[in-house]
């Protein structure tokens, strides 16, 4: 009778898609907090340069 | 800048650490559910999300009250944290929901209580940000900031108790699910390793990142200061 059970459906590429978008959300915002951090460095060397 | 603390270089690793563990639980260790399939694996980060996303609120809440109290700008940092953290995993949370949806509801959308509060406390807490830009004043925004997080974070217990107070298809993992709720299944003894596991983790994720967004708050702060005395 085997052949009458129906398996999980097949939702692979939803599973996927989830965690691409977990995974990509929190390194595109590690990736902004970096970015900001590196252009506010470079306005604090700034401006300690103008201060000179 | 001051230098980063070795407790805060401590919490990168772990959280790297911390994440690859969990999505080895999540992707290999549990099993796969009997009916959904594959997807019913991102339900363990799906959770994790809503609830560092509520941290993230309840920082704000508790930074407003001490702002309030004391005065102090660095709690209106701490705030400011706590709400872009928030808006970044609730925002993960909403749209993993939605592609769990799509096979299981058969629609990547419904205007099921759940989903509508959820994305009422995204919405108000963009109005938050969008709000706070438009205020000069440091202090007024400051004060702006501290009460609107209070009276903003009504909406998130909302959220959270609209799936056991209202009719909905949404299911209760834990604790006793609506009759009319589509796609709730019971946890094996691993499920429940893969789902604490994974809430431990984004826990300590959700507080390496506020710290981050703090110290990048005091150095805006410190150049802005700077800046002004340049003038």
């Amino acid at each position: 009778m085997l052949f009458l059970y129906e398996g999980p459906v097949d939702t692979g590429s939803y599973m996927i898609l989830g965690f691409g978008v977990i995974y990509g959300f929190m390194a595109i915002y590690v990736w902004s907090l970096n970015a900001r951090n590196k252009k506010l460095k470079e306005d604090l060397k700034m401006i300690k340069d103008l201060d000179k | 800048m001051e230098e980063k603390p070795k407790l805060l270089s401590f919490f990168d690793i772990a959280s790297i650490l911390l994440l690859i563990a969990a999505s080895y639980l999540t992707l290999v260790f549990a099993p796969q559910e009997a009916v959904m399939g594959q997807v019913q694996r991102v339900f363990y980060f799906h959770v994790s999300a809503g609830w560092v996303g509520m941290i993230g609120f309840f920082v704000a809440v508790v930074s407003g009250i001490f702002y309030l109290a004391k005065g102090e700008h660095k709690w209106d940092v701490a705030g400011l944290a706590g709400i872009e953290l928030g808006l970044v995993f609730f925002f993960i949370n909403i749209v993993t929901g939605s592609i769990w949806a799509r096979p299981i509801w058969n629609t990547w959308w419904t205007w099921d209580p759940r989903l509508v509060t959820a994305t009422i406390v995204e919405l108000v807490y963009i109005a938050y940000l969008m709000l706070r830009q438009g205020i000069e004043d440091p202090d007024r925004r400051a004060r702006f900031g501290a009460i609107y997080a209070i009276v903003g974070f009504v909406s998130v217990p909302m959220t959270f108790l609209s799936i056991r107070i209202w009719r909905t298809i949404h299911p209760v993992v834990i604790g006793s699910s609506d009759p009319g709720a589509e796609g709730a299944f019971e946890m094996t003894a691993d499920m429940k390793t893969a789902f604490f596991f994974s809430l431990f983790t984004f826990t300590v994720i959700g507080i390496t990142l506020v710290w981050h967004r703090i110290r990048l708050g005091n150095l805006a702060d410190k150049v802005e200061a700077l800046k002004l005395k340049l003038m």
